[in-house]
């Protein structure tokens, strides 16, 4: 009886402790709502002001006027990063002059001194944050200090600062690919491409440099810039790339060369066949099959007899594509009317047809 | 003129909501692409400048239904590396793009020019 109530006693306080834990979560978070609302609509108002500033008839070197309220948020710090999380937002968005007055209202708070605050902390989520404000804010007084993070042992905010370089400097903040030892990894190599993607292109150099770099990711990169910036003049240097060391290397230096190529493409690619792994001789024929000319086929002809199915399927899309003799030759294969050839060469008919 | 603008983004809706009510325009605002269809039918603009990405519906969804109604002239607003989309939009029937970043006194040029065209 004693051990029931007990346990009836423990069933009710824990209830009753839950729900003032509750209760007192769900007023605090209302608490907070609340002034993150007020100050949202704080910062828009000052941020709207500082995009029409000129406009009101202020002169350039008149600063944005701060009420005193803000100025007295300022320093604490949830309202200095909703702020900041306002102001970079709002700079991605707005160019010209008003994106010229909210670097200058940016300037005036001083934030650019918590951002350098927070790459100086060496917390790498803090670094991460801070760096990425001076790339968007573009302050381009403040490359030192971000410039030797693009070789910083925590991947985030090395790739942070890249980024960030980039948005500085345009295709000149490339330079770092000289120096860094850390893998650039796929994602960041596409992120790369995507910010260089919206960056007038100006004349590139030193991808002949990178196509020899030691760091394997950086010549995998430098291979796509060739490949998306059309440096013809390098094609030796891909070539090269199709003996290197590494897999991932010779993979894209088959991709960059489907798109930068000579009349001898196809049979350079075809001689590194036998010597290639599976996926790079399935990726050696698909680049044929664009490139090549009629006179690959008997070499694609000798491909014919293997056992794999899916090598099998690529060399007849190849010889298909490459011309009628290639057909032809496909039909008068021995194999050609029974399986799984037959199979795989109405498919590819019926591909071509479409 | 009556326009209609349809952006996720509050600070920017306000933005262009306060430079072109400067310009002497009647602005209908919709915070979603599902707000601006309903706003569309309700308040029957004469241009919409609307955002790609939006919640409920995108930019792309909104063109589409509004080109199965009627001819209304659309702007899109896109950000910068969304060529794609943007061609996406213009086979849908946008009738001009403008890329984020911009300035909103670009928007307001483009939108007299619009008129210019439109009153002809």
């Amino acid at each position: 009886m004693i051990f029931f109530q007990a346990l009836l006693l423990f069933f009710f306080g824990a209830a009753a402790f839950l729900i003032f834990f509750m209760t007192a979560y769900l007023l605090i978070r209302k608490k907070w709502r609340k002034k993150y609302a007020k100050w949202d609509s704080m910062i828009d108002l000052l941020l709207r002001k500082a995009i029409f500033f000129n406009e009101s008839g202020s002169s350039a070197d008149q600063p944005i006027p701060v009420t005193p309220r803000l100025r007295v948020n300022l320093e604490n710090s949830r309202f200095r990063a909703q702020l900041t999380k306002k102001i970079t937002a709002a700079k991605k968005n707005m160019s010209g002059q008003a994106g010229q007055n909210i670097k200058k209202l940016y300037l005036q708070l001083d934030l650019d001194t918590h951002a350098i605050k927070l790459i100086e902390t060496g917390k790498w989520h803090l670094m991460a944050v801070g760096i990425q404000q001076i790339g968007t804010m573009e302050l381009k007084e403040h490359l030192a200090r971000i410039y030797r993070f693009t070789n910083n042992k925590n991947e985030l905010v090395r790739a942070e600062a890249q980024l960030a370089v980039l948005n500085l400097f345009g295709f000149e903040g490339l330079r770092f690919l000289d120096v860094i030892t850390y893998q650039l990894s796929e994602w960041q190599q596409m992120k790369l491409l995507k910010e260089l993607s919206v960056i007038p292109h100006v004349n590139l150099t030193g991808i002949d440099k990178w196509l020899k770099s030691e760091n394997a990711s950086v010549v995998v990169f430098a291979l796509k810039l060739a490949r998306n910036y059309h440096h013809f003049e390098l094609y030796q240097e891909i070539v090269a790339c199709l003996e290197h060391l590494e897999s991932s290397v010779r993979t894209q230096a088959i991709y960059t060369l489907t798109e930068i190529y000579s009349e001898d493409t196809s049979k350079k690619l075809l001689d590194r066949v036998p010597l290639e792994e599976y996926n790079n001789q399935l990726a050696i024929l698909k680049a044929v099959k664009k490139i090549g000319d009629e006179a690959d086929l008997p070499r694609l002809q000798g491909l014919l007899n293997t056992e794999d199915l899916e090598m099998k399927l690529s060399v007849v899309r190849a010889m298909a594509s490459l011309s009628q003799s290639g057909m032809d030759l496909l039909m008068a294969w021995p194999q050609s009317q029974s399986y799984p050839l037959k199979e795989i060469i109405t498919q590819v008919k019926s591909e071509i047809r479409v | 003129m009556k326009i209609l603008i349809a952006e996720d983004d509050e600070l920017m809706l306000r933005t262009l909501e306060f430079r072109l009510k400067k310009d002497g325009h009647q602005l209908i605002l919709a915070r979603d692409g599902r707000e601006a269809l309903e706003k569309i039918d309700q308040f029957l603009p004469e241009l919409v400048i609307t955002d790609i990405m939006m919640p409920y519906l995108s930019g792309l969804e909104v063109v589409a239904a509004l080109r199965e109604k009627d001819q209304t002239p659309i702007i899109m607003l896109s950000a910068m590396g969304q060529e794609d989309i943007v061609l996406e939009a213009f086979r849908l029937g946008a009738d001009d793009f403008i890329t984020k970043p911009f300035s909103p006194n670009e928007l307001s040029v483009r939108i007299k020019r619009f008129m210019l065209v439109h009153s002809r």
